[in-house]
């Protein structure tokens, strides 16, 4: 179906020639292993005609040594049922037994209840699984706590219901397995909330007398072992061969910018109605529910009828009839924001084709992963958009095929963090002063100080006025949340440092996909109040930051400059914000919010020589320059968005007394960004020193140096002497001198 | 120091906000009272709880004995399979008891397997799993059936605490009458280190008691103990008769009184005057006061206080019963 496909769009008039280049990531061929599974088990795979994967024995015979797992392999290799399978396994064994299954959000565990009610029914089990959230009506509630043995929830209704301990203690004491799935959600401060969270789980279960096994699962990532070290404080096998074999990917990479007459959503409405127009069922990923709705309009106009969009906060009928529509073919295409990424059932297509870099490889290859029917051939097209992530990924193919996936970060030193869950612990169970480390000691001290927890004989006591679980939410990430409210339904909640500089008055904000446009900002209140809308312009702010050294942790001193982390406060001026339409500024706002000042983590390099070879008036722009190219590169190595990151450069820090640039995690307390990134640095340095050096531009633009949230509008940026200073930090000549 | 102070500062302020210690200053300018000056004659056990012993001065409760097992019979809706519509059909059919409907074609068998769960003279747990499984919580039944136990063995209780759920109890008061006389025990945590040894006491006191008295005792003081019992390792297994008077009240006085605290209904209901009485809402602040300062005089109001709060129980089942009695 695929082949002479390059042909046939050749000979479309609409084509200019787009493909810029092509490549084939191979098939394999699937290996199988055999495992030791129980005869209902093994009946009903018989039955259905499976055979096992060699990674989906590895996990059963890993659950059958006792061992924790994480499994990493890709999107549709099998992995639920190589969980699924050892859990009720160890289930049906021990009629007492219980598992709990773990999910980011409601509609994926939904989605598994379905398939362990199947199991469950085809291998005549009595598990009675259920999910149990703030959906679950009252009247099912006792009957759930009295005989259900499988448990499904999400971390936000785990966090209210732990300190009911009690009433769930026939599952807690007999809890045999704990599922995490799509665990690679659970990163950054929201995953080190979940970590606490599952320590917080663990004493208790401990208490009761459980001894759960862990099985986590996640899309592919750079560092599974110590991620799920992190998220679970234990030791887990990691399992990321993937063995179920694969069909070959054909893989285009379509650069828009070769037809300029056309937008980009115009060109992707063509491709998808000349693929699906030749018999190819594709899915199309978009980063807005607004182009998502706009390629497929166009593509139905363009002549191609059966083409559906699909956006997250579908109803569930609407998501069944859409899946059922592209299983039985009558759906030819669907055009879709990340919505459609993971946990929904719609089988392999043909093709798909991404609009716009979606962030990480991760997500990337989730998408990528939604074509492909068994060992057939699939096609992928990447189209990228102006900006130096998409740009790299466009212009260097065999990084985006390689295997190397980022690393998922799970910062757990935040004290503030860390004394939200020690009050909840000590309002779950007494707080042996025993089981804390040094630095909780301290913490406890300080909650008993403020009268929030008692020492007594049995360990800590909460003695808090208001409810533990109710003034510490999860979402809390520093302590003062911020709301963002559309009419009486809450969108999501953000740090203030974020609130400031994103959901300003007047700024233009994405959610899901959405847009909106932010008609109040309350900080006193905690409160951002948007409108839906569709602007055909978006906003960035203004701002300054200054940022004071407050300590160094660790040196690496080079020939001609020196890498330092450490402990920052950063201040950061409003001075306004601008619309940008059609990529022009189009007006300047001004805007009257209060200073931020924070703490955070950063790194920061030095160079105490100076930069002889740049003349005074190029090195801030060169300095300026380098700091974008880092920053925007800050996603290859780490799972981050390049805005979860800040910078500052000046051409005489006051207090190194040298030319300095500083990136900070851009989260108060720090999200472990800025560690991950001095482990890798070398590696972000040349990834940096490569965009710039390959882009073809002269003086710096969207694809390399320009970034659309610069603080100081793009001001000023001198690309040469960019290029000079990464290729100093690329080069690296000497091994770097550690010092503590 | 400072870094702690911004971890768990920011905690702090959130636990004070919206509870209405926000603006109380607990410096008190005078000299710390020692607990046994606050609450002379009190004794101190080893665990650490203080236990207060008085006997308020109340007539003794009189519950019609004889007429409970009529009263129970007549309620032919305890029967397996019979409803309202079915009962009234059946009274005017001239069945007006349980035990005749012993010869009924199709209630007969179900009526008299109720009577041999119940024994003669009727078993009180036996007696409550019925009406708690077939009628209101609120029905008069509920506090006639009283009369079935030994009015010794019935317990009026009431606890207090640092908040809602999930918050230590720091003070347990019991009451149950013995001879003539009503006694109240009071359990005093004086630091919240003795919190587990006042909820041991309360099991202990329930596995001796027949039967528990409370006003909003089912939702909160019987679930916050099961809770705290847990908190400590401690399950509470036992499911004790439980009589909640709150439900009783709001039955009997709908109409009579604008809400159903205990505090309105004496006042509009019972003609008790709580006189420089401590509001519920100020005891969690006044107990906390006394953590911070050690003064034990912010005790003395929540002790009076909830020592009130059983008399109270009593005479209010002794005004539902007599209303009970006349319906
Ligand atoms: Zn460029
Ligand atoms: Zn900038």
């Amino acid at each position: 179906m695929l082949d002479g496909l390059v042909g046939d769009l050749e000979r479309s008039a609409w084509y200019r020639g787009q493909i810029a280049h092509t490549a084939n990531r191979p098939g394999s061929t699937a290996q199988h292993a055999t495992a030791t599974i129980s005869a209902p088990f093994r009946d009903e795979l018989d039955r259905r005609g499976i055979e096992l994967y060699r990674h989906q024995a590895d996990v059963i015979e890993a659950f059958r040594n006792g061992k924790d797992a994480i499994i990493t392999t890709p999107t549709a290799s099998g992995k639920t049922l190589a969980f699924n399978l050892p859990v009720l396994a160890a289930l049906h064994d021990d009629p007492k037994a219980c598992a709990l299954y773990l999910y980011p959000l409601k509609a994926l565990a939904n989605d598994q209840l379905q398939k362990l009610v199947a199991l469950e029914a085809a291998c005549d089990l009595q598990l009675a699984p259920a999910t149990y959230d703030g959906d679950t009506p009252t009247s099912s509630r006792a009957r759930i706590k009295r005989t259900s043995r499988i448990v499904l929830t999400n971390p936000h209704a785990l966090h209210q219901y732990l300190p009911w301990h009690h009433q769930w203690a026939r599952i807690l004491s007999h809890l045999r397995a704990v599922v995490i799935d799509e665990a690679h959600h659970y990163r950054g401060v929201y995953g080190s909330n979940v970590a606490f969270l599952l320590r917080r789980l663990f004493r208790i279960v401990d208490h009761y007398g459980g001894k759960p096994q862990v099985i986590l699962s996640s899309a592919s990532i750079a560092n599974p072992e110590t991620f799920a070290r992190a998220l679970i404080g234990r030791d887990a096998t990691s399992i990321n061969e993937d063995g179920s074999g694969r069909g070959e990917k054909r893989v285009w990479f379509w650069d828009p910018l070769v037809d300029p007459t056309r937008s980009v959503t115009s060109q992707v409405a063509s491709l998808l109605s000349f693929l699906t127009g030749r018999g190819i069922q594709t899915i199309c990923f978009t980063r807005t529910r607004a182009s998502a709705e706009l390629i497929a309009q166009s593509a139905s106009q363009d002549g191609a009828p059966e083409i559906a969009s699909y956006r997250a906060g579908y109803l569930p009928e609407e998501r069944r009839s859409l899946e059922h529509g592209l299983r039985d073919g009558t759906i030819r295409g669907v055009v879709s924001t990340t919505a459609l990424e993971a946990g929904i059932d719609i089988g392999g297509l043909d093709a798909a084709i991404l609009v716009g870099f979606p962030g990480s490889l991760l997500s990337a290859w989730q998408q990528a992963g939604r074509a492909g029917r068994g060992t057939a051939p699939s096609l992928l097209v990447f189209v990228p958009f102006e900006n130096p992530l998409d740009r790299y990924f466009f212009s260097h193919p065999d990084d985006f095929l390689g295997r190397t996936r980022e690393r998922l970060v799970v910062p757990l030193g935040h004290p503030r963090q860390q004394a939200g869950h020690l009050a909840c612990a000590a309002a779950e169970l007494p707080l042996p002063e025993a089981e804390l480390t040094p630095e909780e000691t301290e913490l406890a001290a300080g909650l008993c100080a403020q009268g929030l927890l008692a020492s007594t004989p049995r360990g800590y006591v909460y003695r808090g006025l208001r409810r533990a679980h109710e003034i510490v939410s999860l979402d809390d990430l520093s302590g003062e949340t911020i709301r963002m409210v559309c009419g009486d339904r809450l969108l999501e909640t953000m740090d203030p440092v974020r609130a400031r500089r994103d959901a300003f008055p007047g700024a233009v904000y994405l959610h899901r996909g959405e847009t909106y446009i932010v008609d109040r900002l309350d900080l006193d209140e905690g409160l951002v109040v948007v409108r839906k809308d569709k602007p055909d312009y978006y906003t960035t702010s203004l701002r300054a930051s200054e940022v004071e050294i407050l300590a160094r942790e660790e040196i690496q001193s080079h020939a001609h400059h020196a890498l330092e982390i450490g402990r920052v406060r950063v201040t950061e001026s409003f001075l306004g914000y601008k619309t940008i339409h059609a990529d022009r500024t189009v007006a300047v706002h001004p805007l009257d919010l209060p200073l931020h000042i924070f703490e955070t983590d950063a790194l920061w390099i030095a160079f105490p020589e100076g930069l002889t070879d740049l003349t005074p008036e190029h090195l801030l722009g060169s300095l300026h320059g380098a700091e974008h190219a880092l920053i925007a590169m800050a996603p290859i190595l780490v799972l981050c968005d390049a805005t979860d990151l800040g910078g500052v450069s000046a051409p005489l820090h006051p207090q190194i007394g040298a030319p300095t640039i500083v990136l900070f995690d851009d989260a108060s307390e720090g999200s472990g960004l800025s560690f991950a990134l001095f482990e890798a640095f070398d590696r972000l340095a040349e990834r940096a020193h490569t965009l710039v050096r390959d882009c073809p531009c002269t003086l710096g633009c969207p694809s390399c140096l320009l970034s659309p949230r610069c603080g100081s509008q793009n001001e000023p940026l001198y690309k040469p002497g960019a290029i000079r200073i990464l290729e100093l930090l690329a080069r690296n000549p000497e091994t770097p001198e550690a010092v503590r | 120091m400072a870094k702690i102070d911004r971890s768990v500062g920011w905690l702090a302020e959130k636990a004070r906000a919206g509870s209405s210690a926000e603006h109380r200053t607990t410096t008190s300018s005078q000299q710390a009272v020692p607990l046994e000056d606050a609450f002379p004659g009190a004794v101190a056990d080893p665990s650490g709880v203080l236990t207060i012993d008085d006997h308020p001065p109340l007539s003794p409760l009189d519950i019609d004995r004889a007429a409970v097992t009529d009263a129970l019979h007549a309620e032919l809706r305890l029967v397996y399979g019979i409803g309202a519509r079915f009962a009234a059909g059946l009274r005017e059919d001239g069945y007006t008891s349980i035990p005749a409907l012993n010869d009924h074609p199709r209630w007969g068998s179900a009526s008299s397997n109720l009577l041999k769960r119940w024994g003669i003279p009727p078993d009180p747990t036996a007696v409550y799993r019925t009406l708690d499984r077939w009628l209101s919580s609120a029905d008069p039944l509920h506090l006639r059936a009283l009369g079935l136990l030994p009015i010794e063995s019935l317990l009026f209780f009431d606890l207090e605490t640092l908040g809602l759920g999930g918050s230590p109890v720091f003070l347990a008061a019991v009451g149950r009458f013995v001879g003539d006389e009503f006694r109240i025990r009071q359990y005093l945590a004086p630091a919240l280190g003795a919190e587990v040894a006042l909820l041991e006491r309360m099991k202990a006191e329930i596995r001796d008691a027949s039967a528990l008295l409370s006003y909003n005792g089912k939702s909160f003081d019987w679930t916050v103990l099961r809770e705290r019992l847990a908190y400590y390792g401690l399950p509470l297994h036992e499911t004790p008769i439980h009589v909640d008077l709150l439900h009783h009240a709001r039955r009997a006085l709908v109409g009579r009184v604008p809400d159903c605290h205990l505090s309105t209904i004496e006042e509009h209901v019972l003609g008790i005057g709580r006189s420089n009485d401590l509001p519920s809402a100020e005891v969690p602040i006044h107990y906390t006061a006394y953590l911070e300062t050690g003064d034990a005089s912010y005790l003395v109001p929540i002790v009076n206080h909830s020592k009130q709060d059983l008399i109270s129980l009593v005479i209010l089942l002794k005004y539902l019963l007599r209303m009970a009695a006349d319906a």
